[in-house]
């Protein structure tokens, strides 16, 4: 059967069916531009180079397009429903990772533009910013304050309109 | 099967026979392992926007406070979208966690007072406005024109109120706005008539809703300030003649049917009957000539303007159609076997793919054979009006029988709201859906929203049916009086407390998550649930956002790419 192989910026390589490869938009396109005839009895395999994608963060990608190679994700034109929507809990447990992999699996996501996957990874983020005080934030995502106290307040000041409560 | 009706239900918001327990495990707060020292800042800035349209705007302003670099991204997030709306809180995930919210008086002052500039408002939307809030007040009025001076890149301006007065629009400096959808404030006051003429021109406007527009001739001169710009070319145009909250029945069923026999000239020019004329008249054709999207609300018309309509709109492109009370005179009795208006444009909607349809007539019922020969629809929001003139010139039975044979060509709706309405001489009143409309919905797999009236315990018992057959349904709204059945008053009357319309509907509620267990959201009688996990739990300030997703509206309907 061809595969499609995915090859790291370490110089791995994945070989993947092409409904996993599919899963990714950018590898999608690249497949039905430079080879619309993979997988009609040509047998030879495609190569395609990731060379953002570190190998042990292209493996866990991949892994994620298996599981969800045949979901049929909705066009979801509904800005709304897409932003309101939960998370998985197979995702959750996915992505139960250290900070940077979190963060280096979102960019793999936004790179090859898997849009699940993308907005999955931003709405973990998203959970690990709520309810904490700027100091929790810095320590959290290690952010350096460059603000006197007195630019924070005024930061604090100026937007006070947009405090819901 | 027997069904109760009137089952009991504890405030455990679950029959009280259910013995499932009510506390809800926490969801686990996230945290994950450190390593190195990767930082937020150092994700590339559409990555961190999008985080950001994830996150609350509360948690977004304690980032904007870490780091100058988060507080330049956060604050961009953060003025955006800005959406002012008094029934929004922070508890219902239904509102969307891209935009700011204000939803208190006092905030929205310090907004009008405090914005410099500095970040970029696109998108401006006043919804609901606080309480308190005075649209006669010259100092608040004062306040929103300088606010809109300072609004130099705004792209959406959303006005859904009574009371904007467009002498506003002329303080935007740069005019790049591509999507106008404002109440406009109309008054016959003197000075008001004097009202200087828009100076401004909007040549990337390509989403106009205007309303309500009293006269034709304000109609005209409305079209004419915000369509003169040479390359104005419109995607979605929405102009409605009165305030959609008006039920306006002028003229009633008998003048509508001899409009010209029995009117006498006078009452006939104030009936205004060229509203179509003016408004593709006026203008340049190839203003129209790109619309993809058409809403015309409160308006009478004639087979001779479905003639005006196909000259001067690309039909063929419209996929948004709404006709909302819109009624049809001028029908001479050699006329009837003839198409009339929804004849003669129902072969040249080859793309349409949501519409509403509220439209009068009184010697006849084209609504049947129209919505056999549109394209197939995803959305559908069909208002069936009756009334006594109309019931003497057809047989009911054989209409019902062609709208049930039409609507069956629509089979992959997603969306599908039936309402009957009984027209008499000074009102309107809902009728329940026709047990047999009811039946013929089972073959309608695709629904993901219904909106349909139940009244009686049949009613309710065929609604149970067909609830059995939707496996994708997700939003149901049980309108009318009688939705609901009779009020279970069994916990309202021992604790009265804010809930108490919710207590008499809620039995209804489960009884119809038992025949559908994958429904989400239902409405009552006016009264939302959410089911979660077995409960039913009572939504108050989405009613909003609930409209949307059961009606064909035209905020769920943007135009792609704005």
């Amino acid at each position: 059967m061809t595969k499609v192989i995915i090859i790291s910026s370490d110089d791995e390589r994945f070989p993947v069916d092409i409904e996993t490869a599919s899963k990714s938009l950018l590898i999608k396109n690249m497949i039905a531009d430079l080879k619309p005839d993979l997988g009609d009895g040509d047998d030879e395999d495609f190569e395609i180079p990731t060379p953002n994608v570190r190998a042990n963060v292209l493996s866990k990608v991949l892994e994620w397009c298996e599981h969800y190679k045949n979901t049929v994700f909705s066009d979801e034109d509904d800005e709304d429903a897409r932003k309101s929507g939960g998370i998985d809990s197979w995702d959750r447990n996915f992505l139960k990772v250290d900070q940077e992999m979190l963060y280096e699996i979102t960019l793999a996501a936004n790179y090859l533009n898997i849009r699940q996957l993308l907005d999955t990874g931003c709405k973990i983020i998203a959970e690990m910013i709520k309810h904490k005080s700027p100091e929790e934030l810095r320590k959290t995502f290690n952010i350096v304050n460059d603000f006197s106290p007195e630019e924070e307040a005024a930061i604090r000041k100026e937007n006070e309109w947009a405090e819901d409560r | 099967m027997l069904l109760n009706f009137n089952a009991p239900v504890g405030y455990s918001k679950k029959p009280l026979n259910s013995a499932l327990s009510t506390i809800k495990t926490p969801e686990s707060w996230v945290e994950l392992p450190k390593s190195g020292a990767f930082s937020l800042e150092q994700l590339p800035t559409d990555v961190v926007l999008l985080i950001l349209r994830f996150t609350g705007q509360l948690d977004v302003l304690n980032l904007a406070c870490t780091s100058s670099t988060m507080a330049n991204l956060c604050l961009c997030r953060i003025h955006d979208t800005i959406i002012v709306d008094s029934s929004y809180t922070p508890f219902n995930k239904e509102h969307s966690l891209g935009a700011t919210y204000v939803n208190l008086l006092f905030y929205f002052k310090k907004l009008l007072r405090t914005y410099n500039g500095k970040y970029a408002i696109r998108k401006f939307s006043v919804v609901d406005l606080p309480d308190l809030f005075n649209v006669y007040d010259a100092e608040l009025n004062n306040l929103i024109k300088l606010f809109l001076a300072r609004l130099n890149h705004l792209n959406e301006l959303v006005w859904l109120l009574d009371g904007f007065r467009l002498e506003h629009l002329m303080q935007l400096s740069e005019h790049n706005l591509s999507r106008i959808d404002v109440k406009v404030y109309t008054s016959s006051h003197p000075s008001e008539t004097k009202r200087r003429i828009l100076k401004a021109d909007f040549p990337d406007l390509k989403a106009l809703s205007l309303s309500p527009i009293p006269t034709l001739r304000k109609l005209a001169e409305l079209l004419k300030e915000f369509l003169s710009s040479h390359s104005t070319k419109l995607d979605a145009l929405a102009l409605s003649r009165y305030n959609s909250k008006l039920a306006s029945f002028v003229p009633t069923a008998e003048e509508l049917s001899s409009l010209d026999e029995s009117v006498d000239t006078t009452h006939r020019a104030d009936l205004e009957t060229d509203s179509l004329t003016t408004i593709f008249e006026t203008m340049r054709p190839d203003v129209y000539g790109s619309l993809t999207q058409l809403t015309l609300e409160h308006m009478l018309v004639s087979f001779k303007d479905a003639e005006l309509l196909r000259a001067s709109v690309n039909m063929t492109q419209i996929s948004l159609l709404r006709l909302s009370n819109i009624s049809e005179y001028e029908i001479e009795e050699s006329r009837l076997q003839e198409h009339g208006f929804l004849g003669r444009l129902g072969p040249l909607l080859v793309k349409l793919e949501h519409l509403q349809l509220d439209f009068r007539e009184t010697q006849r019922d084209t609504i049947g054979p129209f919505l056999r020969c549109v394209n197939s629809l995803s959305s559908l929001d069909l208002v069936v009006r009756m009334n006594e003139v109309k019931k003497s010139h057809i047989n009911l039975e054989a209409v019902y029988l062609q709208y049930i044979a039409a609507l069956q060509k629509h089979s992959f709706l997603r969306k599908l709201s039936l309402e009957f309405r009984e027209e008499s001489q000074n009102c309107d009143a809902v009728e329940n859906a026709p047990l047999h409309f009811i039946d013929n919905l089972k073959c309608f797999s695709q629904l993901s929203s219904l909106r349909i009236s139940s009244g009686n315990e049949h009613h309710k018992q065929r609604l149970v049916d067909l609830l059995r057959h939707l496996s994708k349904l997700r939003v149901l709204d049980d309108y009318g009086t009688h939705a609901g059945g009779a009020p279970n008053l069994g916990l309202g009357m021992v604790h009265p407390n804010v809930f108490d319309e919710w207590f008499k509907v809620q039995h209804v509620a489960f009884l119809y998550q038992q025949a559908q267990c994958q429904l989400q959201y239902v409405r009552i009688k006016k009264r939302i649930f959410e089911f979660e996990d077995g409960t039913v739990n009572p939504r108050v300030g989405i009613d909003r956002w609930f409209e949307n997703r059961v009606r064909v509206l035209n905020n769920n309907c943007v135009p792609k790419g704005e």
